[in-house]
């Protein structure tokens, strides 16, 4: 106690000579604070977004991911019954836009195939603002939609109406893909989204055997 | 302060009060090791006045902080009355010289935010004295001072604040008193009246007195002078 009482005379003695020198310290104190503050902030507002949104940004209460192979019948009706599945295909492929049948620019994208029942949560932002079902639909000559991100449209130079030819199939852009509710939990991408139907993707003849493709499966759980 | 003040041990009449036994030091540069103190063995009694003189560079004031515990030699053993410090650590070092020794240095080294009182009273402070101040108090008078007790270091002129210093090195009553150029940063009377002071005080208090200078005539004033030339004491008078 008395070293502490000794400590604290010396150092009041010190204080003498002014706070000025103690304006680096006070700087550090002030900056040390400040980042502490921000970086506990920040972590409480992205905890806070996770629980809110968690469902959103993972597409599902629960995700399932497979590569190289779908889930076995055995496998996908378990998992239906645990709750409503969604499923989707995502894989890296070449677009080439169509001008007069014949192809000319071309971009590599992260396609990603869905079935009817994707995005269990949220739903993406389409432009113009149709139903999802419509824009990826096919048509009757076997033409299937897209929705693209605006990027990939402007590497391609293309525009609403055009045709990209993917693998060995052909598609119509019927909008531009703005946001993509899920996206965050798709990770690393190499490329701009497209976005189709899994109903369009067997055409392109991307899928077969060998190919990378991720098969995710998106559950969201009945309720207890 | 839990621990009871330092009351050194007085050492036996016959304990040299300095002991410096083939004392190197080498220190390392950038052109590569430079050899300061070449093999120095030195005893000196208890109560002995020595002056330390030579030429600038020849290690005066390096075998001074050896001998005062503030460097450590190369090799070789130091002891202060009768205690080898050699191996001692910092702290263990500061805790010997607490009391023990009593160090002058040319540049005074008071600390600018305490008064005359307060820079004297340090010492006695960390040694856990009670009564410090008034023990501090008479050794400022004992210096001529008692009437600039409050000021700070920065009011008072070259040789009050070196006056202030000396008494700040004898307020714990040291067994040995190092001054290294206690009088080259003042003019001839100033100085004079300085060195007056240290003589004075440590004969009255019968301290050995170890003195580095570059003046003759303080130097004589010493029974004992060690010429130093290169790092070594070239001659024992």
């Amino acid at each position: 106690m008395n070293r502490l009482r000794l400590a604290f005379t010396f150092a009041r003695r010190e204080l003498r000579g002014g706070l000025a020198g103690f304006r680096i310290f006070f700087l550090c104190l002030t900056l040390g604070t400040a980042s502490i503050a921000g970086v506990e902030s920040l972590s409480e507002s992205f905890l806070t977004g996770l629980q809110d949104q968690g469902q959103v940004l993972l597409g599902g209460d629960v995700s399932v991911s497979l590569v190289h192979r779908p889930a076995t019948p055995e496998q996908l009706a378990w998992l239906e019954k645990q709750g409503r599945v969604s499923q989707t295909k995502t894989m890296r492929a070449m677009a080439y836009v169509l001008r007069e049948g014949e192809p000319r620019e071309r971009q590599l994208m992260d396609l990603k195939a869905v079935d009817a029942n994707w995005p269990l949560f949220g739903a993406p932002v389409l432009r113009p603002a149709d139903r999802l079902s419509e824009v990826i639909a096919c048509e009757d000559d076997g033409v299937c939609g897209v929705a693209a991100e605006q990027s990939l449209l402007d590497r391609l130079k293309a525009e609403r109406g055009d045709l990209l030819r993917i693998g060995d199939a052909t598609f119509r852009v019927i909008a531009a893909l703005d946001k993509e509710p899920d996206r965050i939990s798709t990770g690393f991408n190499l490329g701009p989204r497209l976005l189709m139907s899994d109903k369009g993707l067997p055409a392109t003849g991307l899928a077969g055997p060998e190919s990378l493709v991720n098969y995710n499966y998106r559950i969201a759980c009945a309720p207890a | 302060m839990n621990n009871p003040p330092p009351s050194p041990d007085l050492p036996a009449p016959e304990t040299p009060a300095l002991v410096l036994n083939d004392v190197t030091l080498t220190l390392k540069s950038l052109a590569g090791p430079v050899d300061i103190l070449g093999g120095v063995s030195l005893t000196v009694p208890s109560g002995q006045t020595v002056a330390l003189v030579g030429p600038s560079g020849s290690g005066k004031s390096s075998l001074l902080m050896v001998a005062a515990g503030l460097e450590k030699p190369s090799s070789g053993r130091v002891a202060i009355s009768g205690t080898d410090i050699t191996g001692m650590g910092e702290d263990a070092l500061a805790r010997f010289r607490l009391g023990r020794v009593g160090i002058v240095f040319q540049s005074f080294h008071l600390i600018p935010t305490m008064t005359a009182l307060e820079n004297v009273a340090v010492p006695l402070e960390l040694m856990g004295v009670p009564d410090a101040f008034e023990r501090a108090e008479a050794e400022l008078r004992a210096v001529g001072l008692i009437l600039r007790t409050d000021h700070y270091p920065g009011q008072l002129s070259g040789g009050e604040q070196q006056r202030v210093a000396l008494a700040r090195a004898l307020a714990p009553r040291p067994l040995i008193l190092f001054a290294d150029e206690p009088t080259g940063n003042l003019d001839g009377a100033t100085g004079a009246g300085i060195a007056d002071l240290i003589f004075g005080l440590n004969a009255e208090r019968g301290a050995t007195l170890f003195l580095v200078t570059h003046e003759e005539s303080l130097a004589t004033r010493c029974r004992r002078v060690l010429r130093m030339k290169d790092g070594r004491i070239a001659a024992d008078e």
